[in-house]
């Protein structure tokens, strides 16, 4: 009788647990269903109220966005600073949190500060100078200066991440490499860095979200030419209602490419973050 | 990579103490930015909001984060499933976010009318209550999932053992989350804490595209005060003053949390 009534009591529970679960997933996901919803309708279907929900699904908002208004040089500018602050934040990252997890270990505090400091504090407190340095010396509106602001903040991050990872690593492994006649270098780079793939994945994947979708920096850093894509959907007239369609088109098309991305990666970013970061 | 930092941090002190402008000549006025500020009423009403949003939305999102967390790891099936579609809103852009939520909320919006059906007729950006709640209600949607994420990875971390314990001596379920998970997780609610507080106190995408800062004056916050100084009043010298005042604030409000971390940190080793 007792185990009875255990058993309802868990069948209960998991019932309760896995109905809030699912109105959460409903709630996460709602705004985003709706928008492709918009971005898939003609215009007068758009706003139709009560929503129309049959309809014929159409492409043209995203023929529009990609060809008249010329979104892939939006896509394209957002590709090339993602890509280059990734790349550099995580190769400097790479050495310096090594470098830091084997010889000083009481740095930590220190980075993670430091860490805390760029990345985290409001943006504004950085962008005023390098705004008006850039424009005295010609730098604003381009990519390169874009690249150079995100690995400034990111980087302190990065490294503090990537040295938690390293720190997790025993000293023994590389010793004993280095003992088959590694230099320190082949050491690093052959034996530690292949058993780092979680930990730089996780440590990419953050670098490249905070790239891909910060606002702030490239609105007040660019103009007209390195442009990104956030950036440019803000700018979309979201207030004409006959730009719902193609705003909603531009938002899925920002969108997926780092959900598909992400949810990729997701198995190497929960195993990253219980391996290293959660760690401290 | 420092220099890259510190300098541009040093420098916007500097400039603080400027009339600073484009095309115009900088001239020395000592505290008179300062001054200009601190006699701002917008000044003092976005503080105010900002930290409004920040004593409302960080409890709620922690709470929600960690219950969806200990349900997460309670249940056996579909954990895959439900972590990748709580990813989904912490990976997209927030200017996407921000958008797709700021169109249901128009007043042709689907929730507008929805909530229109039951009679209730709200014009979400025209209202200053309404609008300050929405911005809410959106910042703790967005925050949710990084949170649920850390403290779900730190529950996978953690040894099992103590848990089984407490099972043998008899600890109902919420006992054991009270007295043997929370400890465990401590750092990482300090750290959550940490994180969540900045960026509540930099709160800007959300209100630059969903709301201006308005009606009137109503949702602007000191992020968004800040930069129109900058750049819609052209003042930079003023705006340089606004940001020292602001983070003079922020670090205030986060010195316990450091002093703890670094204790934790330095103490342990």
């Amino acid at each position: 009788m007792k185990s009875h009534s255990r058993t309802s009591s868990q069948a209960l529970f998991a019932a309760i647990a896995y109905s809030i679960l699912a109105v959460w997933t409903i709630l996460a996901i709602f705004p985003f269903f709706w928008t492709f919803l918009i971005s898939i309708k003609e215009v007068v279907d758009a706003f139709a109220l009560p929503p129309v929900w049959v309809f014929k699904p159409t492409l043209v908002a995203y023929q529009t966005l990609w060809i008249e208004e010329g979104f892939s040089k939006y896509l394209i500018n957002s590709a090339i600073v993602t890509l280059g602050t990734v790349l550099i934040s995580i190769s400097v990252g790479c050495f310096a949190g090594y470098g830091l997890a084997r010889y000083n270990r009481a740095a930590g505090f220190w980075i993670l500060f430091a860490a805390f400091v760029f990345r985290a504090l409001p943006r504004l407190t950085f962008l005023l100078p390098f705004y008006y340095l850039a424009r005295l010396t010609g730098l604003h509106d381009t990519q390169l200066l874009l690249i150079l602001v995100l690995v400034a903040i990111n980087q302190p991050f990065t490294i503090w991440m990537l040295r938690s990872f390293f720190q997790e690593i025993p000293d023994s492994l590389e010793e004993s490499a280095m003992v088959d006649g590694c230099s320190r270098f082949q050491a690093f780079w052959y034996v530690i860095v292949p058993i780092m793939g979680p930990g730089i994945v996780t440590a990419s994947i953050f670098s490249m979200l905070l790239a891909y979708n910060e606002f702030l920096i490239p609105l007040i850093l660019t103009a007209t030419n390195a442009v990104t894509m956030p950036v440019a959907i803000s700018q979309f007239g979201a207030e004409d209602l006959r730009y719902w369609s193609i705003s909603a088109a531009g938002a899925i098309s920002i969108a997926i490419p780092m959900v598909i991305i992400v949810l990729y990666l997701q198995k190497f970013l929960i195993k990253g973050l219980t391996a290293g970061a959660v760690k401290g | 990579m420092t220099l890259l930092m510190v300098f541009p941090l040093f420098t916007t002190i500097y400039l603080s103490f400027f009339n600073f402008n484009f095309g115009v000549e900088p001239r020395f006025i000592g505290f008179l930015n300062y001054t200009r500020i601190l006699e701002d009423s917008r000044f003092w009403s976005a503080l105010g909001f900002t930290l409004f949003y920040m004593a409302v939305s960080i409890p709620i999102q922690i709470v929600l984060g960690f219950g969806l967390a200990l349900l997460l790891n309670e249940i056996t099936a579909l954990k895959r499933f439900f972590i990748s579609l709580y990813l989904v809103p912490y990976i997209v852009t927030p200017v996407v976010g921000t958008l797709a939520v700021s169109w249901l909320f128009k007043d042709r919006g689907f929730i507008t009318w929805l909530l229109s059906t039951v009679g209730v007729n709200i014009q979400w950006y025209a209202d200053a209550t309404a609008a300050r709640g929405l911005l809410i209600g959106y910042g703790i949607w967005g925050a949710v999932p990084f949170i649920m994420l850390m403290l779900y990875a730190g529950l996978q971390a953690m040894p099992s053992d103590p848990i089984e314990a407490a099972i043998m001596d008899g600890a109902t379920w919420w006992q054991r989350v009270r007295f043997v998970m929370m400890p465990y997780l401590r750092p990482i609610f300090i750290f959550i804490a940490m994180v969540n507080i900045m960026d509540a106190y930099r709160l800007f995408d959300s209100v630059a595209v969903m709301t201006q800062g308005g009606p009137g004056n109503a949702t602007a916050t000191i992020m968004y005060y800040t930069y129109s100084v900058a750049f819609q009043e052209q003042l930079l010298g003023r705006a340089s003053a606004s940001i020292v005042l602001a983070v003079m604030v922020i670090i205030t409000l986060l010195y316990p949390f450091l002093r703890q971390t670094y204790f934790d940190i330095v103490g342990k080793k």
